[in-house]
């Protein structure tokens, strides 16, 4: 009699509540996870896809509410990567770690061990998807280094392994990039996404090891092994970077022979913020230590005698700047890397990138005119 | 002891629990209306005594009007309402449909601390469908606050002209209102056809919103805008202009300009990048940037063989906007505008006569002539403001519309096609879209745009949705994304938060569309004008005295609905019949003297104040082909009335529209005010009285003569008005003219100067009320809507200043000073 009393009064308490409380289902959201941790369960719109960034061109992202497609729960959401028709970049959009809004901040990766998440891929072939890191907080910054899965007709379990190498105090987001299917004028595929986990780390250390820097090469542009461990920033501006075809680098006179990193800066335009940076990211004493110079390969449509390069370790501590005259000739450009205040803050924990930084600036032709910039890098190499 | 202490509990946590679930039904809300062109702030306390509480709205045929019911939360329980209606009928049992009434719940953004006019707050602004909001469960009125209801009745063109009544009922969980609604559908249709020209750009970041890039999402908004008559500046999302892109331009081009609410379809342009120089100035400099001139010739050659085959004259609607010389002061490209419009206007040239000798093109449905013309009338919109310096270069300005305030500024665009847009600047009394400002400001843009003859308008972003460069968590939060300015780059919402097809739209949408219906009527008003030879300019100037004085608006709601009943009736007067109709025109109405025109159709009475026209001693007529044109003139001092009430009958229904003659007449001569100014702030300028037979301009009475002296410092020389006569302006004045006499070209600028809270960094803040140019000769200088300004902000008005700009040694002879009562 006594449990069914307590049982009925807690009903009644429960009933009450459920009656006068906030009809909004708010999602309460750990201060601190543990195991494995449903972030995105994608069954309402605001906490789950309006917070999302999609690429420009991506395609499209909406909430699905065909049973068919939902690993749990009532609804998932609806991937229809595009692309530009124009160019062969690849969509991608970007699932953050943090939220203002709704009051969560997973960005600290170091005690995360991987991301998982289902993914249903309506179609009879197979869609490649590449997952990887954003690594600033304004999702400006991608790792390079990704892992690419195969998605089979079908549901997909995947589990993207976190680097270990990589700074992972300030992980803002989650990027999954596609083929680009509009250049090619295939139509887009269905995918779905569901269940969207952050997987804490266990007692077992399982981590990928630090890529080493070998012969002095930072980055050697066509080394993609290289290069995977680098972050280019290109999220959501005017600007993209992009490999270049060997046309467009035989204009470019020089002894400097390979690939090369493309960016397209548009007239600069008061207020909107460009700031292209080819960076590693990395602790910088675990790959650095020995070394005293940076040097790097460099190129650009138009002349130009602005200051426009710097080795910056992050956007808003020390920059050392250099300043060229940059012409459709390969220049190799090298910055003492052993300057004291560089030295100081490398040692400091906040830093985590190391790279060429372009500043948001006019860009001007030798006539004096504000411009359009083409930039080409060519290999980023540490020397002794 | 246990089961005591058990059933306590239990009367405790029920009754609790009855206590708290009962809350909900003590909710109470108030309800009041208010016109559509009005704020209401969610969290501010009105005062609602006063307030209506039923709906009135009146509309032409094939417009839509909206109105604006509030829900007041009395208490801190929020609520959820419902609202409903049946049929509108008319007294002789017509009947409007509730089909054609939409209702929007509005949402609101805060307004946080801004520099300028306005209460901080919650504004309203998106407005959802309100079955939307029913959806998601957001049709409530939070706790102590407002929930405004956007009400918007669209009038069909077949609707029968009469009064139709009916109520809405609005239910909260503890109240029922029945709100009475009453809806004048007016004997005149707006034009399917919209004619104000306009480039509202809308690719900036609607993907990001919507996360969705696809073309179809893009034409959702483009669709949008049109619901609204506003045209897109880009069509297709993505092209590199290849043959397959300009094709594909070509189809949708075509599409849009069969829609006759598409005013305007943007030329594309290929951007090229060159190092090649031009001379500018003597100076040889990069163009660094120019459009490709063939890619151009392929576009107009497309659009002309898809015109003549369809009909459809694209071509026509056809307008230029090269990016690449936009704002050319700013961005130092002054030598490429040169260089852009002059070859563009060759291509002009060379395809005009391409299409002519183009024998290919079919000619059954459209002439090459025509077509050939409309290339030649492609408009090459530059925006930023005038310059000296472009003088004689093929573009077609778009400043701002703080850019057309005076005569004077208005004059040096007259060679060229009108646009103005606003971004940024101007802040208010200037028209703006601020989500800050008042909505009559956007309304009003398209009375001052029909008055001054600017036939576009140029949005630079209807869908920046990011806020500060970065995109927000919700769509819905801010209302400064940019720019320092709440609403700017943005008249949209993302629609996807809701499943929407398309954006969430707006207030201010509403108000642009409102206002370009309005500048329908007046367009088609000034075409039949032309028809008969009349003159509508001064109907259209006596219409917007009452409502904004240059390019500031000024006045009130009231007032403004009373102008627009005007308009209609001068619509209906001249529109609504083939056999009846009467155009009052050319209109005349300055110190003492009123003198206008009324041509009135074969068998169309006309009466004035009541009495038949041919019976009035002030009136003369004269016999035309197809009617009569009386001719009034009346001495307004000697004059018994202050209003003049034109009357005529049009299909059997009495039509009167009344002219204000601007109330009691106040004379002030040079003896009046010898001692009404004093120089202000050390400004080298003299005045003295002198007599009007010294000066040989007059004979008989005073004139004081302001005097110029070198000044290094300044060419502009002000005096200010004493507290006597100011307080005789502020008091019941609704209109002041001033009578100049100068010799030569002078430059004058009327201001007020108010109190307190109107300096920055130490310097007075000037509200500019008129500015324009004295010629050779006798001069009346008219201030109109004196009434509506605000003589109370800034702690007042302190000093109303005259100031002039001319050479050394002018005289300026000021003969009288005229106030109108109200």
């Amino acid at each position: 009699m006594k449990k069914f009393l307590i049982i009925f009064l807690v009903s009644i308490l429960l009933l009450n509540t459920v009656a006068c409380g906030d009809k909004k289902s708010t999602t309460q959201y750990p201060d601190k996870i543990s195991g494995e941790y449903t972030l995105y369960d994608y069954e309402n719109y605001g906490s789950n896809i309006e917070i999302l960034r999609v690429s420009e061109y991506f395609g499209r992202l909406v909430k699905n509410d065909d049973l068919t497609y939902v690993k749990k729960g009532k609804s998932s959401l609806k991937i229809n990567p595009m692309g530009s028709k124009l160019t062969t970049k690849k969509p991608y959009f970007i699932i953050p770690t943090t939220s203002e809004r709704f009051n969560f901040s997973y960005q600290d990766f170091s005690q995360i061990y991987s991301v998982k998440c289902s993914i249903f891929n309506a179609e009879d072939y197979e869609v490649p998807v590449s997952i990887g890191m954003a690594l600033s907080a304004d999702y400006s910054s991608l790792s390079a280094y990704f892992e690419t899965f195969k998605l089979k007709n079908g549901w997909n379990e995947i589990e993207y392994v976190i680097w270990n190498g990589a700074q992972l105090k300030n992980i803002s987001g989650i990027y999954l990039r596609f083929n680009n299917y509009a250049c090619n004028g295939q139509s887009s595929p269905n995918i779905y996404l569901d269940e969207f986990k952050l997987v804490q780390k266990d007692n077992l250390n399982r981590f990928v090891e630090n890529q080493p820097v070998v012969d002095g090469e930072l980055c050697k542009i066509q080394d993609f092994n290289s290069l995977q461990y680098f972050s280019i920033a290109g999220y959501g501006k005017n600007y993209q970077a992009e490999w270049v075809s060997n046309e467009d680098l035989q204009r470019i006179s020089g002894d400097y022979q390979g690939k090369a990193i493309k960016f397209t800066m548009p007239i600069y335009i008061f207020g909107l913020l460009l700031q292209p940076r080819i960076s590693r990211d990395m602790f910088l004493d675990s790959v650095a230590e020995g070394y005293s110079k940076l040097s790097f390969y460099v190129a650009a449509e138009v002349e130009n005698d602005k200051d426009i390069f710097l080795i910056s370790e992050s956007t808003t501590a020390y920059q050392g700047s250099t300043t060229k005259l940059l012409k459709l000739t390969w220049r190799k450009i090298t910055i003492d890397i052993t300057d004291e205040n560089l030295y100081t803050l490398y040692k400091d924990e906040g830093i985590r990138l190391i790279g060429l930084y372009m500043m948001q600036t006019d860009w001007y032709d030798v006539g004096g005119n504000r411009t359009t910039m083409h930039v080409y890098v060519g290999d980023i190499m540490l020397e002794k | 002891m246990k089961k005591f202490t058990s059933l306590i509990l239990l009367f405790v946590i029920t009754f609790c629990g009855i206590f708290v679930s009962c809350k909900d039904k003590s909710a109470k809300v108030s309800l009041w209306t208010i016109d559509a062109t009005q704020k209401i702030l969610q969290d501010y306390e009105y005062d609602t005594s006063a307030m209506s509480t039923s709906v009135s709205v009146s509309g032409a045929k094939n417009e839509y009007e909206g109105w604006q019911i509030i829900l007041s939360s009395i208490g801190n329980v929020s609520s959820s309402y419902t609202i409903t209606t049946n049929n509108l009928i008319a007294e002789d049992g017509s009947v409007y449909s509730k089909n054609n009434i939409s209702l929007f719940h509005q949402l609101y953004l805060e307004v946080s601390p801004n520099e300028y006019y306005v209460e901080d707050g919650y504004y309203p602004d998106p407005i959802l469908p309100m079955e939307t909001a029913i959806e998601y469960n957001e049709n409530i009125i939070q706790a102590g606050k407002n929930q405004g209801i956007y009400v918007e009745f669209y009038i069909p063109l077949e609707q029968k002209t009469g009064v139709y009544t009916g109520s809405f009922k609005v239910k909260t969980a503890e109240n029922e209102f029945i709100v009475p609604i009453k809806l004048q559908v007016w004997d005149y249709s707006v034009s399917e056809k919209t004619t104000a020209k306009s480039l509202f750009l809308t690719r900036t970041d609607y993907w990001n919103g919507e996360k969705d890039t696809t073309q179809e999402k893009y034409q959702a908004y483009i669709d949008t805008l049109l619901e609204y008559r506003l045209s897109a500046n880009d069509l297709l999302l993505e092209t590199n202009h290849n043959d397959a892109c300009i094709e594909e331009f070509t189809e949708l081009a075509y599409e849009y300009a069969s829609n006759e609410r598409c005013s305007t379809i943007s030329l594309p342009f290929k951007v090229v990048y060159t190092s090649q120089k031009y001379v500018y100035n003597g100076e040889e400099l990069s163009l660094g940037m120019i459009f490709d001139e063939e890619v151009c010739r392929k576009y107009i050659r497309a659009l002309a063989k898809k015109s003549a085959e369809t009909g459809v004259n694209i071509l026509e609607k056809c307008v230029s906007y090269f990016t690449i010389i936009d704002e050319p002061q700013l961005n130092k490209t002054m030598h490429r505008v040169k260089y852009v419009s002059e070859r563009f206007a060759v291509i002009k040239e060379e395809m005009y006569s391409e299409i002519l000798s183009n024998t290919s093109l079919v000619e059954d449905k459209i002439s090459r002539q025509e077509l050939a013309n409309s290339v030649k009338k492609i408009s090459n919109i530059v925006t930023g403001y005038y310059d000296k310096d472009l003088d004689g270069v093929p573009i077609d300005y778009c400043p701002n519309p703080s850019e057309y305030h005076t005569q004077g500024m208005r004059d040096v665009f007259s060679d060229n096609e009108k646009w103005w847009y606003c971004c940024i600047y101007p802040n208010n009394p200037y028209p703006t879209y601020h989500i800050d400002d008042h909505l009559l400001g956007t309304r009003l843009l398209y009375w001052m745009a029909a008055e001054y003859n600017v036939v576009g308008n140029l949005n630079w972003s209807v869908s920046m949705y990011n806020v500060g460069g970065e995109q927000p968590e919700d769509y819905y939060k801010y209302a400064m994304h940019n720019w320092g300015r709440n609403g700017e780059g943005f008249l949209f919402y993302p629609g996807a938060k809701y499943n929407l097809d398309g954006p969430v739209a707006s207030l201010r949408l509403q108000a642009y569309r409102d206002g370009i219906e309005e500048y329908e009527m007046m367009q088609a008003l000034k075409t039949k004008y032309a028809e008969y030879g009349l003159d509508f300019q001064s109907i259209l100037s006596y219409l917007g005295s009452s409502l904004y004085s240059g390019t500031r608006w000024a006045t009130t709601e009231n007032t403004f609905y009373n102008t627009r009943e005007n308009l209609a009736t001068i619509c209906e007067m001249a529109l609504s019949s083939s056999d009846e109709a009467m155009m009052l025109s050319d209109m005349i109405n300055e110190g003492r003297n009123f003198k206008c025109k009324v041509f009135a159709l074969n068998n169309t009475s006309v009466k004035i104040n009541g009495e038949d026209i041919n019976n009035l001693s002030f009136v003369t007529k004269q016999q035309v082909a197809n009617g009569t044109i009386y001719e009034v003139k009346i001495d307004k001092a000697t004059f018994s009335s202050r209003t003049l009430t034109f009357s005529t009958s049009i299909k059997g229904q009495t039509k009167s529209i009344v002219v204000d003659l601007g109330g009691e007449l106040t004379l002030y001569n040079a003896s009046d005010f010898e001692n009404a100014f004093e120089i202000y702030n050390d400004s080298k300028i003299t005045f003295e009285k002198v007599t009007a037979e010294s000066t040989g301009y007059y004979d008989a009475g005073n004139l004081i003569k302001f005097t110029l002296s070198e000044d290094e410092f300044s060419d502009k020389y002000s005096v200010s008005m004493t507290a006597g006569f100011l307080s005789e302006l502020s008091k019941n004045c609704k209109e002041m003219q001033l009578v100049f006499y100068v010799d030569t070209q002078v430059d004058y600028e009327i201001s007020f100067l108010y109190e307190k809270g109107s300096t920055v960094a130490g310097r007075p803040i000037f509200n500019l009320i008129s500015a324009g140019r004295l010629n050779s000769g006798e001069n009346t200088v008219k201030i109109s809507n004196l009434d509506s300004y605000n003589w109370t902000k800034y702690q007042g008005v302190s000093k109303v200043l005259l100031s002039f700009k001319a050479p050394d040694g002018t005289s300026i002879y000021l003969k009288e000073i005229i106030l109108s009562g109200g």
